[in-house]
């Protein structure tokens, strides 16, 4: 199995389906996360394939300073930002259910147990897009993600101090939007 | 120290994005605060609520879409690229030549010179082949004799104006040529044989393939837009065979391609009909083969113009030429496209019979 350098090598030597291969490797990933950042799963689509396209045209451009997918994400999240920023959608809760994605971590839970989740989980992501599309990215980068603070301030662009900052009031303001979600959990 | 600051070293802690002594100094404010332990509780269940949030998956792959609509970014960029002063460029970037391995650079512009050789080959090739029986050319009036590549309208036109031109229309051809090659293979006609349609056979070698060994294409080429038919026209042989036709678009301004001979007859149309029909297609086929297919670059209301201009032309049902599955297809293109039509002659004219005995003057070797 070849890693991300060999296929970026390969990739700038001409070999598209090395590309491909990358492609492939990162597309859920990707998707996943975009759905997120811009609210929904048909504008998620579109910024994946667009990011991926964009990252090929320009892949000899890539420095090579972060990784891969670093770099790819990055124009992802910018493309995705600006479509989020032109579509504004407006989540409600009944639209959240609609972005239910396919596998609930919970694979067998009895019937009441399952739809608890899932309304718990449509406000969750309601109260999601109701935050600003700066705390909102910066939320998915570090909790869905998994990405560390390293990481985020190459995303984007911005230094570590003000993302510790900023990941924390977007914290705060997710926590007042699901105070009773919350308050039961600690509980 | 605020308690704005502790509380976001308390999600930093959490985070794992502390160093050794802020991690102490926030084991200490936890032990002591109880409305800082309900904070550090309530962001971890923050955490967890966004976590457990499902998981979105792709259903299919997006390798071959990626890669399609990259390519044809690439193309578009490189075709910018040619066109834009080299002054322009930033200092920062290095020249094409310099940079040797930059495999877009060097791949297009061979695209485009193996479909100028591959068209050219063809077209030596129906030369060779079928036209030996053919009145001699007409001394061309003015302008080239090559009628196998375009001409621009304008024969005064300046070097630099006439080749961004050809350019421009080759490359359309070529992409028009590359998905037709990809749906309607013909079997290239045998030397000295009257070019009989076959129904393709699994070992013949498909036209995309030649093609392709030609040039650096990738895999696959994406469908392209329903492909137009060609509006077929009965004229006079002398606007076939003394490119009176070609004259004509000449003086009426417009820009033409004409296409190689063998493509614009559907075989695989015709292995679509039933058996009973086939024959019959065969044979209409073989005594209309004198024909040509030119590509208009132009509306279809100067198309129109153009034929009314031609004595004793009548169009022809597209079925006749093409056979069913064909007939589906646009007879109009699209706005944009260039119209399609082929001109047809039932018989070489009687001129040309002595001519039939003679050796062909300066052609390339035949096939």
């Amino acid at each position: 199995m070849k890693d991300d350098a060999q296929l970026i090598d390969e990739a700038c030597s001409g070999n598209s389906a090395a590309f491909g291969q990358l492609v492939t490797k990162y597309q859920d990933r990707l998707y996943n996360t975009l759905v997120h950042v811009v609210g929904s799963t048909d504008g998620a689509y579109d910024a994946v394939q667009d990011a991926f396209v964009q990252a090929y045209v320009k892949l000899d451009t890539f420095e090579r300073a972060s990784g891969f997918y670093t770099w790819l994400y990055r124009i992802a999240f910018n493309l995705a930002v600006s479509r989020r920023r032109r579509e504004r959608p407006t989540v409600s809760v009944e639209q959240a259910r609609e972005l239910l994605g396919q596998e609930p971590l919970d694979r067998d839970p009895p019937p009441e147990a399952r739809m608890e989740q899932q309304e718990r989980a449509c406000q969750v992501r309601a109260a999601m897009g109701r935050l600003s599309d700066e705390h909102r990215s910066i939320l998915v980068l570090r909790e869905i993600e998994g990405c560390a603070y390293e990481q985020i301030a190459l995303v984007l662009d911005l230094p570590i101090g003000t993302i510790r900052s900023r990941l924390h009031r977007a914290r705060l303001q997710l926590r007042d939007q699901l105070k009773e979600i919350l308050q039961e959990d600690v509980k | 120290m605020s308690e704005d600051t502790r509380e976001e070293l308390i999600s930093a802690y959490i985070d794992g994005e502390v160093s050794p002594e802020e991690r102490a100094q926030v084991e200490a404010w936890l032990a002591e605060s109880s409305h800082l332990r309900q904070l550090h509780d309530e962001l971890l269940a923050l955490r967890s609520a966004v976590q457990s949030l499902s998981e979105h998956k792709l259903e299919r792959e997006l390798a071959p879409a990626v890669l399609r609509r990259a390519e044809h970014s690439v193309l578009r960029r490189t075709m910018a690229d040619d066109e834009a002063p080299r002054a322009a460029l930033p200092g920062s970037i290095v020249s094409w030549w310099e940079r040797g391995a930059s495999w877009r650079r060097v791949m297009w512009p061979a695209i485009a010179l193996a479909a100028a050789l591959l068209i050219l080959v063809f077209d030596a090739g129906r030369r060779g082949e079928q036209e030996v029986a053919r009145a001699p050319e007409a001394p061309p009036a003015a302008g080239p004799a090559d009628s196998s590549r375009a001409r621009p309208a304008a024969e005064g036109a300046a070097p630099a104006e006439r080749s961004g031109t050809m350019r421009e229309l080759e490359k359309k051809v070529e992409t028009l040529e590359m998905r037709r090659q990809e749906r309607n293979f013909a079997a290239p006609a045998e030397q000295g044989a009257q070019p009989q349609l076959q129904a393709p056979s699994a070992d013949m070698p498909k036209a995309t393939d030649r093609y392709r060994a030609r040039s650096s294409l990738p895999a696959s080429v994406p469908p392209g837009p329903t492909e137009q038919a060609s509006q077929v026209y009965q004229v006079p042989s002398g606007y076939l065979y003394g490119k009176q036709f070609e004259n004509l678009l000449d003086q009426k301004k417009i820009k033409w391609v004409r296409l190689p001979e063998g493509q614009a007859l559907g075989a695989d149309a015709v292995a679509d009909l039933p058996l009973a029909q086939q024959e019959a297609q065969r044979q209409k086929a073989a005594a209309m083969q004198n024909q040509a297919t030119y590509y208009l670059f132009t509306t279809q209301k100067n198309v129109d113009d153009v034929l009314s201009a031609v004595p004793n032309n009548k169009k022809l049902p597209a079925v006749e030429l093409y056979g069913a599955a064909q007939q589906q297809a646009p007879l109009t293109a699209k706005e944009g496209e260039p119209v399609k039509i082929t001109i047809v002659a039932p018989e070489a004219p009687a001129e040309a019979a002595p001519a039939a005995a003679a050796p062909a003057p300066a052609e390339p070797p035949q096939r």
